[in-house]
């Protein structure tokens, strides 16, 4: 471990303490009693109205081939694997929708969907890709080596064939890594071999331009061969200074950063690029996917109206209205007692966040208690269409259209957000979402700000 | 003794509490301790109603995850109200994330230099001891992706850091 590592390591802020809860057995009761299990079938019934088009699709089905009717071409049912693909939705991306208790600050909110006007209503196509992925990690780290002028042998980092590195005598390197879905590619040199990019008086250093780090990265693009594009540059700069000791003059380092979406037959896709360069235009960092594009695949979209349907769907899976009398609305910390009556709350969209009055028919008490997360009304009014990688249960990997929707959100309190949803756009009866004890489902979910 | 959920969500509990506890507490700001023991709480609450998706072979980087986002929307939660409270103020006595200053200056220099990204999958990896599978896992992008982005989070934070100790 280098001194850069253990530093970092016992400069830990939490090192030492080790967190308690005062009173777990209260929590967990607590817990216990605000709302039963998820209940899977409501999950795997989600599943299948997602599927439901499947359902016609299956008549036609053979061996997992779906004949559109019309004499169109044969397609594939895409089984999506649980294995998630970057930007998506995993498992933990669940916890952005809970319930609240009682007497706690309110994190959650529930959003009810509804497609604006101006989203389309009739489907389409789009065109799917299966990805070629290079044949072979070692082979691919010492072509990609080459390409840097990184001399060496490729070594396997991890011990599991899945992350090759290769590192010169100047302590260049190549990093080529493929754990499932698509592989990346990073590329980092010295920071001895950039020194060019420091000076010592604490200035700015003036850098080169951005068309200058375009073709840098043009030049690396041509000779990787992978065969996509790149689009939309963010441009960066940063002056990092340090050494301020009294007398001694600052060591000021100067880099410009770009970061590209990659295209793919211009469409934008979830995979990027980035390029790092000092003031004398030595590339620092360079990093990206590895992959090329076997022929597309026309697939059937469903519209984008339908499309919010689907994310409203996702959230009735994910957080079922709770029947009446249970606690699973969350709003009190101890359970509903028995022989009392619970006044359902109101799930109204756009609505304050109810109460749930409860009656103790003993004396006629009542309590109430705030209950259920805010539910807030969010109409979609902007689509765009997007490619996103996917692995299928099959190992293969494939680029298939995504709709990205903008909406603003309405608070309770008139307050207002913007935050943006994605659902898969492909029509779901060619396609199949895993059923897995730990994967849940993945497209669609809220992404938020 | 009681159902095998049950038994399960206690073990989950009483074995990664003090981990999640450790993680939030890291990264508190702008809230503070005394909204820890909600945070832990409320990502346990996440996990138990959705406890048939704790991976059994990666139940603490799930767990992460969860708080990571409970973290997420209770910060967001707090911008909102400081922004429709303007005069609220910082309750007085209770510790902010500055008290857990990183006391190691040429650390804390690279660190800063660092953009949020690069500075949270190097925390997690260093702190919370996740490796490269687990940080996919916790961040929801995948074990390519994850060590993608520590190997470069690293190198980062090797130049800032020696950018700082030069004189």
């Amino acid at each position: 471990m280098s001194e850069f590592d253990e530093r970092l390591r016992a400069a830990d802020p939490a090192a030492g303490m080790s967190y308690q809860h005062p009173n777990a057995d209260a929590m967990i009761s607590r817990i216990e009693a605000r709302a039963p299990l998820a209940r899977r079938h409501v999950l795997r019934s989600f599943q299948l109205k997602m599927a439901s088009a499947v359902t016609m699709a299956a008549v036609l089905t053979v061996g997992g081939i779906a004949v559109l009717e019309g004499a169109g071409p044969a397609l594939q049912v895409l089984t999506l694997s649980a294995a998630k693909a970057p930007g998506h939705p995993s498992p933990s991306n669940f916890g952005a929708q809970a319930v609240p208790k009682s007497g706690m600050m309110r994190i959650y909110e529930e959003f009810d969907f509804r497609a604006g006007s101006s989203l389309g209503t009739t489907p389409g196509t789009a065109p799917s890709y299966e990805l070629s992925l290079p044949a072979s990690a070692s082979s691919e780290a010492a072509r990609l080596a080459a390409v840097f002028n990184v001399a060496g042998t490729p070594a396997d980092t991890n011990h599991d064939g899945s992350d090759w590195t290769v590192t010169d005598t100047a302590s260049d390197t190549l990093d080529y890594e493929n754990y499932g879905g698509v592989p990346q590619w990073y590329f980092n040199r010295a920071p001895s071999n950039a020194s060019s990019s420091m000076t010592t008086d604490g200035t700015t250093a003036a850098m080169p331009s951005n068309s200058t780090i375009d073709a840098d990265l043009q030049g690396y693009l041509t000779q990787l061969g992978y065969g996509y594009s790149v689009t939309n540059p963010q441009y960066s700069s940063q002056t990092v200074t340090g050494g301020n000791a009294p007398g001694q003059a600052d060591v000021t380092t100067n880099e410009e950063t770009a970061n590209y979406s990659v295209t793919i037959d211009g469409v934008l896709t979830d995979q990027t690029v980035g390029i790092t360069i000092d003031s004398n235009n030595n590339v620092i960092e360079v990093d990206g996917p590895a992959f090329s594009l076997m022929p597309s695949v026309n697939y059937p979209l469903q519209s984008p109206s339908a499309g919010v349907s689907v994310l409203e769907a996702q959230q009735r899976a994910e957080f079922p209205p709770a029947s009446s009398g249970t606690s699973d609305q969350g709003g009190n910390a101890a359970p509903l007692s028995s022989g009392s009556v619970s006044s359902p709350p109101s799930t109204s969209p756009g609505s304050a966040p109810s109460d749930t009055t409860t009656t103790n028919p003993g004396d006629g008490t009542t309590t109430t208690a705030p209950s259920g997360p805010p539910i807030v009304d969010v109409t979609l009014n902007a689509v765009s269409t997007s490619l996103s990688s996917y692995t299928l249960t099959d190992g293969s990997v494939w680029m298939l259209p995504l709709y990205t929707y903008t909406g603003t959100v309405t608070n309770s309190d008139g307050s207002t957000y913007t935050g943006t949803w994605t659902t898969l756009a492909v029509d779901p009866s060619y396609v199949r979402l895993p059923i897995s004890s730990s994967g849940g489902i993945n497209p669609g979910g809220p992404i938020l700000y | 003794m009681g159902s095998p959920q049950d038994d399960r969500f206690r073990r989950l509990v009483h074995e990664h509490s003090p981990a999640v506890g450790n993680y939030l507490r890291r990264r508190l700001h702008p809230l503070t301790v005394a909204d820890l023991d909600d945070l832990v709480e409320e990502t346990l609450f996440v996990v138990w109603r959705r406890l048939d998706d704790v991976p059994s072979e990666a139940e603490l980087p799930w767990m992460i995850g969860v708080a990571r986002n409970v973290l997420r929307n209770a910060r967001r939660s707090h911008y909102r109200r400081t922004n429709f409270e303007s005069t609220l103020s910082e309750p007085a006595g209770a510790p902010s994330a500055e008290d857990f200053v990183i006391a190691d200056s040429g650390v804390r220099d690279a660190l800063v230099a660092l953009n949020d990204d690069d500075r949270e999958i190097l925390m997690l990896n260093a702190w919370d001891g996740l490796d490269t599978h687990a940080l996919g896992l916790a961040l929801s992008i995948t074990t390519n992706a994850a060590a993608v982005r520590l190997t470069r989070a690293q190198a980062r934070f090797r130049e800032r850091f020696a950018a700082t100790q030069v004189i």
